[in-house]
């Protein structure tokens, strides 16, 4: 006895010693992940607006219909943004460039926002003003304030002047973690206007009417109008990070990004849920078939048939639905659904419910052989038909197998990459409220994600740390889904006792 | 075991050419046909060098460009400030050589009789506000907005330049490849997509489209002389990335690569030379 169990030491300790390396890769993995995801807390929250002086224009968009306020500078008004960079923040195309003359200005078309940072008001002059990459709207961050000095040159002729403001595009000031405010700080000599403090946030797009200002040298240009556009932070940037990866717009690759992940995560779980919807009854009807009503003969063929189904690589998965299933799928769908793509929601969910199937099959064969005979036997000595004998004593004996099954399958597919990177069209958009325009619809989900953007993606960027963030809700994801299967199956045992 | 030792090391502390009479290519994925022309043709010339070429994306090699373990990084995009100022933080001075031009080409199934856009009506047909071609003077049909998807350069080129950062329409699909994109569209009568002219030359189904820089404007076809005098609205240069100026083999390379005889395998690749 003692001697036997001497012999079996090394194969426990080897069992063992997997377990705890198996669990150590799995901590591992998730320290790497989280790791890695800090970056994204490292992210600058920029924000940009446009500002113009016009005379008021209101013309319909040719395409839309809506009246917008065109940020276009009229050629005779100008307005400027001043740049102070820091001592340590010189830039040297900057330095090299002034502020533009009135000459540069005329026929100039929509401004830019600046990244100014200005101690005091009392710096400002003349020599010390740099033209802020002036050309090109550059986005501001946490904490900046600029200015902004409004004049007309001498062709203006009109009494007043219009100073109107827009976001820049892409740019949503009710992501932002920010307060912005645009203040008046100083009128020109014998101009009567109140202060104002206008809330950027609320007004994102709107204009005020102030009286011409005319610049007739470059000196009269800092000694005009003086606006101030200011930023203060109403959150920390870490919780700022977490409210936009809830939100529902992932969009990484614009001048100001969004992270919100909800629509990848939503998109993951239906297509696995559709796919699921489709391959549980079909693959549970074939492990039925299998483990009881097929001949022995059948069975030992099949078996081995279903399994190698599930070797075959995704890829070639993929590229036989896009080429077969994708075209088919308009071809039947393009009245009914308003298809014209087959790169879709269905086609990845269908051709995911095949890549389900012989798992499922094979799984769920197993989890009913385990019933023992004896209990089939009992049911058949009671007078049972084969048919009661599945549905009132296998299945219900097997239940816990086949939850196990309907989970693994599920943590199959929302881990599933290549089918879905090929078939889904790889639109992050949130699913519609009405089923069928969803079903026609391309999406994109969080697997496909991070195969598709890591590649082109700054290393160690705030993008980078976004992906390695949904990486981590994936992980997660997963986990959750193994560790309730493996409870239920537990609950089941503890039933049966 | 220690002199192999020895060699991780070196390449782990950034050493900057892997091994003697080797420079690393190693960058975009859309320059990668042209890296493997330019290196064939270098090494036939001369034989002493070997040139290593990978590709991987823009991002990956100035990932490596940065962690000092290529020689040259090909990139399809200028390196932003944030990575410029990393290399520089770890001792690498990032100098930029344009190396080839490249004009992306707009395309739409044969059967539809539209024969130019304009900047502005692409611009719009890709943030979704534009969704039937009878809107931009087509037939009563809606149009399939089809782009490349972000792991490739040409994504974020066409975000910036066309869609002037604004953000991609609800239906646009993204494709895994440009060759992808032609076929989705020869397949798709309502289709509509961009890619480097190279991809789309000679394929069936499709046709290139010309496009007005602006309203009223005469449109322009991405031919070799429209791009290269940039009367065409949508081009780029492809860029290699150097330490410094490049030195020794690796200015050998591309000073070759920039040479009447270099330039001329560009255009078998489809794209167009500097000259």
């Amino acid at each position: 006895m003692k001697r036997n169990r001497l012999r079996e030491l090394p194969a426990v300790a080897l069992v063992y010693f997997s377990g705890a390396l198996i669990l150590l890769v799995v901590v591992a993995i998730f320290y790497y992940l989280a790791h890695e995801a800090r970056y994204a807390f490292d992210r600058p929250f920029p924000y940009g607006y446009r500002f113009s002086l016009q005379p008021p224009v209101l013309e319909p968009d040719p395409y839309t219909g809506e009246i917008v306020d065109d940020l276009t500078v009229d050629p005779n008004a100008s307005l400027l943004a001043a740049n102070f960079e820091g001592e340590d923040g010189v830039d040297d195309k900057e330095q090299s460039a002034p502020m533009p003359t009135l000459a540069e200005l005329e026929g100039y078309h929509p401004f830019g926002t600046g990244s100014a940072v200005i101690a005091t008001l009392e710096d400002v002059n003349l020599d010390g003003l740099y033209r802020d990459n002036w050309k090109k709207a550059k986005p501001a961050s946490q904490g900046d304030s600029f200015y902004l000095f409004a004049f007309a040159t001498p062709e203006y002729d009109k009494p007043t002047m219009k100073l109107a403001w827009g976001p820049d595009a892409a740019f949503s000031a009710k992501d932002c973690p920010y307060d912005i405010r645009l203040r008046l700080v100083r009128a020109p000599e014998g101009v009567e206007l109140d202060p104002f403090d206008i809330d950027l946030v609320k007004h994102e797009q709107g204009a005020i009417e102030l009286p011409a200002w005319i610049a007739k040298t470059d000196a009269d240009r800092t000694s005009g109008y003086v606006f101030e556009m200011i930023a203060t932070p109403t959150k920390s940037n870490f919780v700022a990070t977490i409210i936009g990866f809830f939100k529902t717009d992932w969009a990484p690759t614009l001048q100001y990004p969004r992270y919100g992940f909800v629509p990848l995560l939503l998109s993951t779980m239906l297509m696995s849920f559709v796919a699921l919807l489709i391959a549980v009854p079909i693959g549970l009807a074939c492990a039925t078939y299998l483990a009881e009503i097929a001949p022995v003969r059948v069975r030992e063929w099949l078996k081995p048939i279903i399994e190698m189904l599930a070797s075959i690589p995704t890829v070639v998965l993929g590229y036989f639905g896009l080429m077969i299933v994708a075209p088919g799928i308009v071809k039947v769908f393009s009245e009914s659904l308003g298809m014209t793509s087959g790169r879709s929601f269905v086609t990845a969910s269908l051709v995911l419910a095949f890549l389900l199937l012989p798992t499922i099959i094979s799984i769920g064969e197993d989890a009913l052989r385990a019933v023992p005979n004896l209990m089939r036997e009992g049911a058949s000595a009671l007078g049972f038909t084969t048919r009661e004998t599945i549905k009132k004593v296998v299945m219900p004996t097997a239940r816990a197998g086949i939850v196990a099954t309907v989970l693994l399958g599920f943590a199959r597919a929302i881990g599933e990459t290549m089918i879905i990177w090929i078939l889904s069209g790889g639109t992050a958009v949130m699913p519609s409220a009405n089923p069928i325009k969803t079903l026609a619809a391309p999406t994109r989900g969080m697997t496909d994600t991070i195969a598709i953007e890591m590649g082109n993606v700054e290393f160690e960027g705030a993008h980078y740390g976004h992906l390695f963030m949904i990486g981590l809700a994936l992980f997660l994801v997963t986990l959750v889904i193994n560790l309730a299967g493996y409870a239920y199956g537990r609950k089941r045992k503890w039933l049966a006792s | 075991m220690t002199a192999a030792l020895i060699a991780t090391l070196a390449i782990v502390g950034g050493a900057p050419s892997p091994a003697l009479g080797t420079v690393a290519v190693k960058g975009s994925d859309s320059m990668l046909i042209l890296n493997q022309r330019w290196a064939e043709a270098f090494g036939k010339k001369h034989p002493g060098t070997a040139i290593e070429v990978t590709g991987g994306g823009s991002s990956i090699g100035i990932n490596a460009f940065i962690n000092g373990v290529t020689d040259i990084c090909a990139a399809s995009r200028p390196m932003r400030k944030s990575e410029i100022d990393r290399a520089r933080s770890r001792g690498a001075i990032a100098v930029e050589t344009p190396a080839a031009l490249d004009g992306l080409a707009v395309i739409v199934n044969t059967s539809n009789p539209v024969n130019s856009l304009t900047m502005d009506q692409i611009r719009r047909i890709y943030i979704g506000q534009i969704n039937n071609w009878s809107q931009v003077g087509g037939p009563n049909q809606s149009i399939v907005v089809l782009s490349r998807d972000s792991n490739s350069g040409t994504y974020g080129f066409f975000q910036e330049k066309v869609l002037k950062n604004q953000n991609w329409g609800r239906g646009v699909r993204f494709m895994p490849s440009t060759a992808e994109e032609a076929r989705e569209t020869a397949r798709t009568p309502g289709a509509i997509a961009y890619g480097g002219v190279a991809y789309f030359k000679g394929r069936d189904g499709i046709k290139i489209i010309g496009i007005a820089p602006a309203e009223g404007k005469p449109p322009v076809l991405p031919t070799e002389a429209n791009v290269r005098n940039k009367s065409y609205p949508i081009w780029r240069y492809l860029y290699f990335y150097t330490n410094g100026r490049p030195r020794g083999e690796t200015k050998t390379f591309i000073d070759w690569c920039l040479s009447t005889e270099g330039q001329s395998l560009v255009e078998q690749v489809g794209y167009y030379g500097l000259k």
